[in-house]
């Protein structure tokens, strides 16, 4: 067996592959390796108590070095991994990493500070590549930003268009339904003036008394008034309901119903109907003036023509509040509605509940639709042979 | 007021009642005073500043357009008086905020009773009749090796390795460091100092100065302090036994007296 070599720490410090060397508290290089004199190509007298640290660093390392690492070094005694380029004796350079250490003695008087120099040429290399690839994906990520924020851009611009575009559809829509709502009150409303006319144009002609005659001609030219009158209303409202606006003004319940009864003069003297009402808690109400008439018509009708078999209907009309809530009820004495079997499509479209050869079964639909349009309800109550009670519910402020 | 506490890291300490104000210069920040403040500290009310830009100041929206001007800086420290009702302060600024404080005596006479410059340089690179002790080449060759070198890699490594949450002692570790600011802002703030020229400022101030020297200073040599000197009209100039751009570190005492001999 050989013995293993002897340590020579001289040898070993010379020889390391960093390079050391050894300052005075004032910056002078008392002592440097072989190595350092390698990398630098100096001599050592060269260096020794002839050279600072300074002096191996360019202009750029040299403020660095007053700025950072010395200010570092002497706040918390050491500094590690500081990157210079370091000075040859040539003038060239080559890049390093620094660890420097202050020693000091026991009595904690400051004595010298260490200096370990790695070269670091061929990382340097790797680094600077990885820096100019840092630097490029810096840019790109600049560029997809900003191709973002454009693509964000459009995507706002075209919300945009699209809540526009929403907004016109809903309007066409809206439009579309009252095309048609007012369709349906024009063929239904209409109907029943227009019968109404026919009949009062019979009792005319069956009628031999003068007097007769002429209060007959009288009721036809009221009816007609009160048609046209619907008709202009009707017609005004679909000029004036843009942008879903339906107008509303004040009216009086008592007025309306004057109006309709004209219109259905014929029928209340044929079937001897007794129309009666109670305003008085709420004489007034701010609605749509085409909707409530036709509501209060609709109503009207019907309880006049689904009147009981043998009795002349009674039908009465009364208003009342109730909370914020403005409430019509319209009360008759016909022949009533099996709540059981048509609980749920009393005001489907198209339902008739009796035989009655009047009935288009548009009506209360229609009336339904158009009080539920402005925030209200419409609900009955019923007792077959006993009557009927519609309840609607108007909302106050509209 | 908060506001700009915040913005400055302002501390205050001390309590007297005649102000002495501490400003760091370029690289660094407020705890470069460490050594120095205890000797003033039973006499004075000690505030110290982080520039913004630097060390725990507010980074967020850092102005880069503002702070291209040394005078924006000076329009802080001016608010920060005005704010705390400051009057009649004695001024202490390093490098960089050396010249700051000047600029401070240009803009708002009176405010500053005592000018104490350490290390100041109007201007660091040379032409015809001044020794600035750089070329114009040696500082774009600084901040070139500031930007790939120091600042580069260590910077740009840096935020990543103190954003990562799953290693929370080496974001602590960096922030022990006080030297380590924001990488883009310390090259900004690099070049505003380096390749400032306030020379024509200097005749106008008029407040008592004193301008301390170190003997051996690789960024504001000796002949740069003494034409600091020649230029300020009633200034003092003493050349301290220190090694190195920080006197106020590397020989705090010497400096100390210096500030306390000339104040007394």
């Amino acid at each position: 067996m050989t013995n293993p070599p002897i340590l020579d720490y001289k040898a070993l410090y010379n020889a390391a592959p960093c390079g050391y060397f050894c300052t005075t508290s004032r910056g002078d290089i008392i002592e440097l390796n072989e190595t350092l004199l390698e990398f630098t190509n100096y001599e050592r007298e060269d260096v020794v108590n002839k050279k600072q640290f300074r002096d191996f660093l360019t202009p750029g390392g040299k403020i660095f070095l007053e700025t950072h690492f010395l200010p570092l070094l002497q706040f918390q005694g050491y500094v590690q991994e500081i990157n210079f380029d370091f000075l040859r004796q040539d003038g060239t350079i080559f890049p390093v990493l620094v660890n420097a250490k202050i020693i000091k003695d026991d009595s904690g008087n400051y004595n010298f500070t260490l200096y370990t120099i790695v070269n670091i040429s061929q990382r340097k290399s790797y680094e600077k590549e990885l820096l100019k690839a840092k630097r490029d994906a810096d840019d790109l990520t600049e560029k997809l930003s900003k191709s973002y924020q454009d693509l964000k851009l459009n995507a706002k611009l075209i919300q945009e268009q699209k809540s526009e575009l929403e907004t016109l559809n809903k309007y066409l829509k809206n439009k579309n339904s009252q095309l048609s709502d007012f369709a349906h009150i024009i063929s239904h409303n209409l109907r029943s003036p227009v019968f109404n006319l026919h009949m009062l144009l019979d009792f005319y002609r069956e009628s031999t008394e003068e007097e007769e005659k002429s209060m007959y001609i009288n009721t036809i030219k009221q009816v007609a008034v009160q048609m046209d009158e619907t008709l202009n209303e009707l017609i005004d409202s679909l000029k004036i309901q843009e942008e879903f606006l339906i107008t509303k003004e004040q009216l009086s319940f008592e007025d309306i119903l004057e109006k309709i009864t004209i219109m259905l003069t014929g029928d209340i003297k044929k079937t001897e109907a007794q129309i009666t009402h109670d305003f008085s808690e709420v004489k007034t109400i701010v609605y749509s003036k085409v909707y409530l008439k036709s509501a209060m018509f609709n109503l009207l009708t019907n309880a006049i023509k689904y009147k009981a078999a043998h009795r002349a209907p009674k039908i009465h009309f009364k208003t009342f509040n109730a909370g914020d809530k403005i409430v019509l009820t319209v009360e008759d004495n016909g022949k009533g509605i099996d709540m059981k079997k048509h609980k749920n499509d009393l005001f489907g479209l198209n339902k008739t509940f009796h035989n009655n050869p009047d009935a288009k079964g548009m009506g209360l639909y229609m009336t339904k639709v158009q009080i539920e349009a402005l925030g209200g309800k419409i609900t009955a109550d019923s007792e077959v042979n006993q009557g009927t009670t519609f309840k609607i519910v108007f909302r106050k402020n509209l | 007021m908060n506001h700009i506490i915040r913005r400055n890291n302002i501390k205050i300490f001390g309590d007297c009642e005649q102000v002495m104000f501490f400003v760091h210069g370029y690289g660094c920040d407020q705890s470069m005073w460490r050594y120095v403040t205890p000797t003033f500290e039973p006499h004075y009310k000690i505030v110290l500043i982080d520039l913004v830009g630097s060390g725990k100041s507010e980074k967020e929206n850092y102005d880069y357009d503002r702070y291209s001007d040394l005078r924006s800086y000076a329009e802080d420290i001016i608010e920060i008086c005005d704010l705390l009702n400051f009057k009649d302060i004695v001024y202490v600024g390093h490098s960089v905020s050396a010249m700051i404080g000047a600029l401070i005596d240009v803009e708002k006479p009176d405010l500053i009773k005592d000018l104490i410059l350490i290390g100041p340089s109007p201007c660091y690179v040379n032409d015809e009749n001044y020794h600035g002790g750089f070329t114009k080449a040696d500082i774009d060759q600084m901040l070139e090796t500031l930007d790939s070198n120091y600042l580069g890699w260590s910077s740009t490594m840096a935020p990543v390795i103190m954003g990562n949450p799953e290693r929370p002692e080496l974001a602590g570790e960096l922030e022990n460091s006080f030297c380590q600011n924001d990488p883009k802002i310390a090259k900004h703030f690099a070049r505003v100092t380096f390749t400032g020229d306030n020379r024509s400022d200097l005749k106008n101030v008029e407040v008592k100065s004193l301008i301390i020297q170190s003997n051996q200073d690789a960024i504001a040599g000796i002949d740069v302090g003494k034409y600091v000197h020649e230029n300020i009209k009633n200034s003092e100039f003493v050349i301290i036994d220190a090694i190195g751009h920080c006197p106020h570190l590397s020989a705090p005492k010497a400096t100390a007296f210096a500030i306390k001999n000339y104040l007394n």
